[in-house]
């Protein structure tokens, strides 16, 4: 049996590679102010994050507000994406061949591959370390993410983030 | 009372720049709000265009993003409020590397 990718931990203490359930996030579509001051409507969306701001940062208070990125199952990644809907064209994002989405072991079942969660690196969203604190603190038990397996979620994020696009290219060799 | 609309300034060829709008929005007030909302719906059509290409660098990830969920509305006023400034840094502490 393989060994787990995560650790359990509770509290409101962060880090990067923490799994954080039912995460609220205001979504502003139209934050023009009326010209009477009026309430303006916005929507409030939920998600499954996890944590990509540096644990240091997070550990002494660096900062106000952290970086995180969804974390779907394959199912609700496939929902969207109808060609994931065959379980053998996620190989590729095991394997780390796509930029910018990173497979993490199940936490409940590392061994099956059916329960693996995908991360999309491809949106990160911003939220105040003093809600998430509190949001992780009354989640009770909660995942967070175990070297080295963190390391290497880590590093998939970098790359990803450090990417550079050319605006012309090498003629491929055929 | 001007109404001042902060936003980083998009340069459409055919309609000059946001940021020159947003003074002009500064100066005339409720007039202002109205031409800002024609702009923007104008703006807004301008880039959904037919046979828009975004520059020449392509980066397609691929995949699309697995919508989040809405679980409601919040109904907010804007408050006069300062910019955020920048954060208090050590710079003793920031040259080590993270982790």
């Amino acid at each position: 049996m393989s060994e787990s990718w995560w650790i359990t931990v509770s509290g409101s203490s962060l880090a990067q590679g923490d799994l954080l359930p039912d995460c609220l996030m205001p979504v502003f579509t139209d934050p023009t102010p009326r010209p009477d001051n009026a309430p303006v409507e916005i929507q409030v969306k939920t998600q499954r994050l996890i944590v990509v701001t540096q644990s240091c940062d997070l550990e002494n208070n660096k900062i106000e507000f952290v970086a995180l990125c969804p974390i779907h199952t394959l199912d609700e990644f496939a929902e969207p994406n109808v060609k994931f809907k065959n379980r053998k064209n996620y190989e590729g994002v095991r394997k780390g061949t796509h930029h910018a989405l990173h497979m993490l072991a199940s936490p409940e079942d590392p061994d099956n591959n059916d329960r693996a969660l995908v991360v999309d690196f491809g949106q990160i969203v911003g939220l105040p370390l003093s809600y998430l604190a509190e949001h992780a603190g009354s989640l009770g038990e909660r995942n967070r993410l175990r070297s080295p397996y963190l390391e290497h979620f880590s590093q998939a994020f970098a790359r990803f983030f450090m990417r550079v696009g050319l605006p012309s290219s090498i003629p491929e060799f055929k | 009372m001007p109404v001042v609309v902060d936003r980083p300034p998009v340069h459409i060829p055919e309609l000059g720049s946001l940021y020159e709008l947003s003074e002009s929005c500064t100066a005339a007030s409720s007039d202002g709000m109205e031409l800002l909302r024609q702009y923007t719906r104008v703006r807004s059509q301008w880039m959904n265009r037919q046979g828009f290409e975004s520059p020449a660098v392509q980066d397609d990830l691929g995949y699309r993003h697995v919508p989040f969920r809405r679980v409601g509305t919040l109904k907010v006023r804007f408050l006069p409020a300062q910019p955020m400034g920048a954060r208090s840094v050590n710079l003793d502490e920031d040259d080590s590397d993270a982790e």
